[in-house]
């Protein structure tokens, strides 16, 4: 999949969000997305999977199949779990049992009659996980996928990425939580500046101790997180 | 496309958005009911065919705004989703007017009961009891493409899909009395056809049906090309 000088804005007048993006993702490649919250980072991966079309550019090769998990899950439905899963395979034409397989091997065969507002966010991350995976796509996006997810699950997602790589599927993980950081072998773009980035050397880790106001360091951690960066622990 | 229609309706009947329409449709349903002739009064064949007519008259305004719930029903992050599991947004939209259509199409049926009855009890014959049916599914696919332009993902405010949906009801009647009535949904030639008698609407049917096709293809085409030229 190769995307070439592409540059979108959400209206005719309206600022370019993102420009002269040009950078190819080959198939079994996962590439992590990177840079501050409100540079771009959904709306790039909105044109990869073919949501948004590009202002100006191209993008070529995308895979027929796109799997794509949303930064929140739209939960606001009346279906139960087992429902929702029975219609979106009904739409693919996939086997229900492939979708049932992922909601057990991601912890959700225990909600399967649970219905999708009375689910915790964490929960309803997984069903937006299970949608985008189950189909077998042969490009998956996945935007802010950590958020929210229980500490098993966001421990066992960066390997299943990793097999769905090596199986030849194209994975595209949106993270400022940098949960991916110590993977080996992946790319990583950094969005900043309306365009795209191959990360520089001046972009490796650096570990700061910030001093803050007790009363206030709830609202930095929220901030920095906001920020993307990565906060390892705060002591009072 | 047929799956993904299902999945737009059954989101829109369990989440009771389909209710506010239901409710109308029996009121509608109630008033036609009251035009069921009395035993002492003498029943002429115009007011049965012109039944057809006014409930497929009011039919449009109804039925737009049941497609434009019905398609707003799903939260803009699902229709993403759907868009994705569809393939592309040409089928996309295609799927959710299936949906809308296979909705309005029920409407219509539900406000045939009467008419249909009181034409088999007065012995009116099947032709006025085709036209009308004809045109019910027509008009339902007329106003499934008039709802659909005014669904979120055409209009930008809740106020503008409003303001669209009255103000083109109201224009489409205005529209349909004049010298421009060619460009709309030709209500008003379709309800004077009615009162006219069983003859009249049955020998008006293959135009008014042309003219409700045209401008359904004409609007429902548009809208699945707005849809695949969005940003």
């Amino acid at each position: 999949m190769q995307l070439s000088s592409v540059a979108f804005r959400y209206g005719r007048r309206a600022p370019w969000v993102l420009r002269d993006v040009d950078f190819t993702l080959p198939s079994g490649r996962i590439l992590e997305i990177t840079g501050p919250n409100g540079a771009g980072k959904s709306t790039l991966l909105r044109v990869m999977a073919g949501l948004l079309r590009p202002g100006r550019g191209t993008v070529q090769g995308r895979p027929a199949v796109v799997g794509f998990a949303p930064e929140r899950f739209p939960a606001a439905q009346p279906f139960t779990v087992t429902d929702y899963l029975r219609h979106q395979a009904r739409i693919r034409r996939a086997p229900l049992a492939a979708a049932l397989d992922w909601a057990n091997r991601l912890g959700l065969d225990e909600l399967l009659d649970t219905r999708l507002p009375e689910l915790s966010k964490g929960s309803a991350q997984k069903v937006g996980l299970v949608q985008a995976l189950f189909p077998g796509p042969g490009l998956l996006i996945l935007d802010e996928p950590f958020a929210g997810l229980d500490p098993a699950t966001r421990e066992a997602l960066p390997a299943i990425l990793g097999t769905l790589a090596e199986e030849g599927t194209a994975v595209v993980v949106s993270d400022h939580q940098a949960t991916l950081r110590d993977m080996p072998d992946i790319s990583r773009l950094r969005v900043s500046g309306h365009t795209v980035t191959p990360p520089t050397a001046t972009d490796g880790h650096a570990v700061i101790e910030l001093v803050v106001a007790a009363s206030e360091a709830d609202a930095a951690v929220r901030k920095l997180r906001s920020d993307g960066y990565v906060i390892r622990g705060v002591r009072r | 496309m047929i799956a993904l229609a299902r999945f737009q309706i059954t989101g829109y009947v369990r989440s009771y958005r389909a209710l506010p329409q239901a409710i109308v449709v029996l009121l509608l349903m109630m008033l036609v009911f009251e035009q069921w002739p009395p035993g002492d009064r003498q029943v002429y064949p115009g007011m049965i065919a012109g039944s057809f007519t006014d409930v497929a008259a009011f039919l449009v305004p109804i039925g737009a705004w049941a497609a434009r719930t019905l398609l707003d029903t799903e939260p803009d992050v699902q229709r993403d989703l759907s868009l994705l599991a569809a393939g592309d947004h040409g089928r996309a939209a295609l799927s959710g007017l299936l949906g809308a259509f296979a909705v309005n199409a029920a409407l219509a049926v539900v406000l045939a009961g009467f008419p249909v009855a009181q034409s088999v009890i007065f012995g009116l014959g099947p032709g006025v009891i085709v036209s009308g049916l004809v045109l019910l599914i027509l008009c339902a696919a007329a106003a499934t493409a008039f709802g659909a332009w005014t669904t979120r993902a055409i209009m930008p405010t809740t106020m503008a899909a409003l303001i669209t949906l009255i103000g083109g009801s109201v224009l489409l009647v205005v529209l349909s009395m004049g010298p421009l009535r060619m460009i709309s949904v030709p209500i008003i030639d379709m309800v004077r056809a009615g009162h006219r008698g069983p003859a009249a609407l049955t020998s008006a049917l293959p135009s008014l049906a042309l003219r409700l096709a045209l401008w359904t293809a004409a609007v429902g085409g548009a809208y699945v090309a707005a849809r695949r030229l969005r940003p």
